[in-house]
């Protein structure tokens, strides 16, 4: 009878001490939850940086950088909802004269640009073929564990030799650049004698997003 | 018992917000679990009552050009990602591939990006003022040459896709319902500010449309083909296929269809029985459609919460198969098995090769796997396999499938199994968990997880939604 207590007890502490650990690896499954809040991709450290679309880096040359064109394109000034007939008319001359002034002095830079590059590729590639027959020469004449640290002063010398040139110092390119920048200049002031300050206020309305309310 | 019925549920809220969204951050997922699967759908199917105003705050702060064609996607792609009325943006998704309209003819950013804003205005509306508002939208008419349908020398364009794509489907109306809808729709133009109704171009003769008879004009139109059986029909498939099955029994269709009638047209309704039936609780449901590229690109942004959306997001998005606000064909997406063809495919693993090797933040270690196992304690191989399959894939995955990523976990980087306890360095977080937040040293660690990691995210369930 004491033997058949004794089982009964060590069923009941052996089902407690079951139930138990059940209830423990449950808790422990759930902290562990991929889905809990923090237990995704470093939540704390994507919640203290504001959320922001990266945009699209410019022209990384510098003579890109200084061509590039603050006035509104023709598709722009069209959607200008109070232009009336006649300034569209307007509108439309007078890019036609712009676009094929620029298309005129784009013409021009190009090969000026394409000329430049083509300079610098072989003022590079001279300073290389001069760079290797020196080195030619005295590695005829040194040891190779002398040449090599030879070399490695040399080639830091050498580099800091070599300065390309600056597109931007260059004069051809330079004047032609101006004119450019001198002729976007015009348009915009003769622009501005069509289309109203409010209604290139309006463009910048809906380039920031207003909607007409018929969309809201 | 009650533990099994909550993962259960908890389950079918996180398949909710995947379809009914883009996936979600533990922040957003919280909430919902809390409240339950019908008061989630409710929330979800009513996103008015869902307070936006952190979401316009940051649009503010971005300064969009909206006259850019990169920049009116950039402006969507981050809607989706940081919005809390998911369902609104993923509806807007919906009806932009239904009315599918693309800036490659329009040529008016400004125009698509307004068209997107009206659709998102009556995408849980009433029918048929979504259709009217699409027919008289300004970069609709471009795309569709309503501009040119004139009194004398109709335009068949627009009439013709209204009814084959728009309502009811192809089957449903003869060549002269065609001519005689064109008819209707003469006159209706665009502006910079909007629709134009050019009276002196309108065909103002009788027309005989689907078997009415009347002088009708494009809203007439309209009204009669929003009434047709066929259209609730056509609808009701096609927001089935987007949302719950590709090939649904006709009885789930009928019951959608009849939604439609009864709710006198409302998308809303549509949608929400389509979310509450059987049908989409179901396990034949869970795991059985394609995910967009917007689902993939957005549902795995959410995943690493990653703050910042790449400007190259877009075209990589593109290069998937899904270039926002240029769809294809009129026809839209077709979607599907599409989204997962051979030439595509490959652009799906370049994105999570690009994610897990973190080139999508500044946030230094944003998607630390290695940290996660630390901060969870996590003490084997398999434990860890086991977290990151259960975070990306709920667990679907092959036992074989399973087995392997735990090899390749084990094993050291030239495949060569590890002996316990192991002694070489990818072990140290399995066996000494290391203090919450602070990064392990060790580079293998570092590379094994985060292979583990791409591997599951190249798995074919995690191209399923």
């Amino acid at each position: 009878m004491s033997k058949l207590v004794a089982l009964l007890l060590l069923i009941i502490c052996l089902s407690a001490y079951g139930q138990g650990e059940a209830l423990a690896k449950s808790i422990s499954v759930h902290s562990r939850s991929p889905f809990a809040v923090g237990n995704f991709f470093s939540a704390s450290a994507a919640a203290a940086v504001k959320p922001s679309v990266e945009k699209r880096p410019g022209p990384k040359d510098v003579i890109g950088q200084q061509l590039v064109d603050a006035n509104p394109t023709l598709e722009q000034v069209r959607l200008i909802p109070s232009l009336d007939g006649p300034q569209r008319k307007q509108v439309n001359e007078l890019f036609n004269v712009y676009r094929s002034d620029l298309k005129l002095l784009n013409e021009q830079l190009r090969p000026l640009r394409e000329e430049f590059k083509a300079r610098l590729k072989s003022e590079k590639e001279k300073f290389d073929k001069e760079k290797q027959d020196r080195d030619k020469l005295a590695k005829e004449k040194l040891s190779q564990e002398k040449l090599a640290k030879e070399k490695q002063e040399q080639t830091k010398a050498e580099l800091a030799k070599f300065v390309p040139a600056k597109e931007e110092e260059d004069a051809a390119i330079i004047a032609v650049v101006a004119k450019i920048k001198e002729r976007q200049n015009q348009f915009t002031q003769a622009l501005s004698k069509v289309v109203s300050p409010t209604q290139m206020l309006e463009l910048e309305q809906l380039r920031r997003g207003k909607v007409p309310a018929y969309a809201q | 018992m009650p533990n099994k019925n909550k993962n259960k549920n908890d389950q079918q809220i996180r398949h909710l917000l995947n379809r009914a969204g883009f996936g979600f951050t533990p922040e957003e997922l919280a909430p919902y679990l809390e409240m339950g699967y019908s008061s989630a759908l409710e929330q979800l199917t009513s996103p008015s009552s869902t307070d936006n105003s952190a979401l316009d705050h940051m649009l503010a702060e971005q300064s969009f050009d909206f006259t850019n064609p990169d920049d009116i996607k950039r402006w969507w792609l981050f809607r989706m990602m940081f919005t809390r009325r998911p369902l609104e943006e993923k509806m807007t998704l919906f009806w932009h591939g239904h009315f599918a309209t693309s800036d490659n003819k329009v040529r008016n950013p400004y125009a698509m990006y307004v068209q997107n804003c009206t659709i998102r205005k009556h995408a849980f509306g009433k029918f048929d003022d979504l259709l009217l508002a699409m027919s008289k939208d300004p970069a609709m008419i471009e795309w569709l040459d309503n501009q040119q349908n004139r009194k004398n020398k109709p335009n068949e364009n627009y009439a013709r896709e209204v009814m084959e794509l728009f309502t009811m489907g192809i089957g449903n109306y003869t060549e002269q319902d065609v001519k005689e809808g064109a008819r209707a729709f003469t006159g209706w133009q665009a502006k910079p500010d909007g629709f134009f109704f050019n009276s002196g171009q309108h065909d103002k003769g009788s027309k005989t449309f689907l078997g009415q008879t009347g002088n009708f004009n494009g809203e007439d139109i309209v009204n009669i083909l929003a009434n047709q059986k066929a259209t609730g029909h056509y609808l009701a498939g096609k927001l089935i296929r987007f949302f719950a099955l590709y090939n649904p029994s006709n009885s789930f269709v009928d019951e959608i269809a009849g939604v439609y009638k009864k709710s006198d047209h409302n998308i809303g309704a549509m949608v929400s029985a389509i979310f509450a039936s059987r049908n989409f609780t179901s396990t034949a449901c869970f795991h059985s459609l394609i995910k967009s590229p917007c689902e993939y690109v957005i549902g795995m942004l959410k995943t690493f919460q990653v703050s910042q959306v790449d400007a190259e997001v877009p075209r990589l998005m593109a290069a998937m198969g899904q270039n926002l606000f240029n769809p294809p064909s009129v026809k839209g997406w077709d979607g599907g098995e599409n989204w997962i063809a051979s030439d595509v495919m490959m652009e799906r693993f370049n994105f999570a090769t690009r994610m897990i090797s973190q080139k999508f933040d500044y946030l230094e270690k944003y998607s630390s796997p290695a940290k996660i196992a630390a901060e969870q304690g996590l003490t084997s191989a398999a434990e860890t396999v086991d977290y990151f399959l259960s975070l990306l894939v709920e667990n679907d995955a092959p036992p074989a499938v399973r087995e392997r990523l735990i090899k390749y976990v084990s094993s050291d980087m030239t495949g060569k199994p590890m002996t316990m306890p192991m002694t070489n360095p990818i072990t140290m977080p399995m066996t000494k968990p290391l203090a919450s937040g602070k990064l392990p040293e060790d580079k293998v660690l570092d590379a094994r997880l985060r292979g583990l990691v791409h591997l599951i995210m190249t798995l074919p369930t995690y191209q399923l939604n």
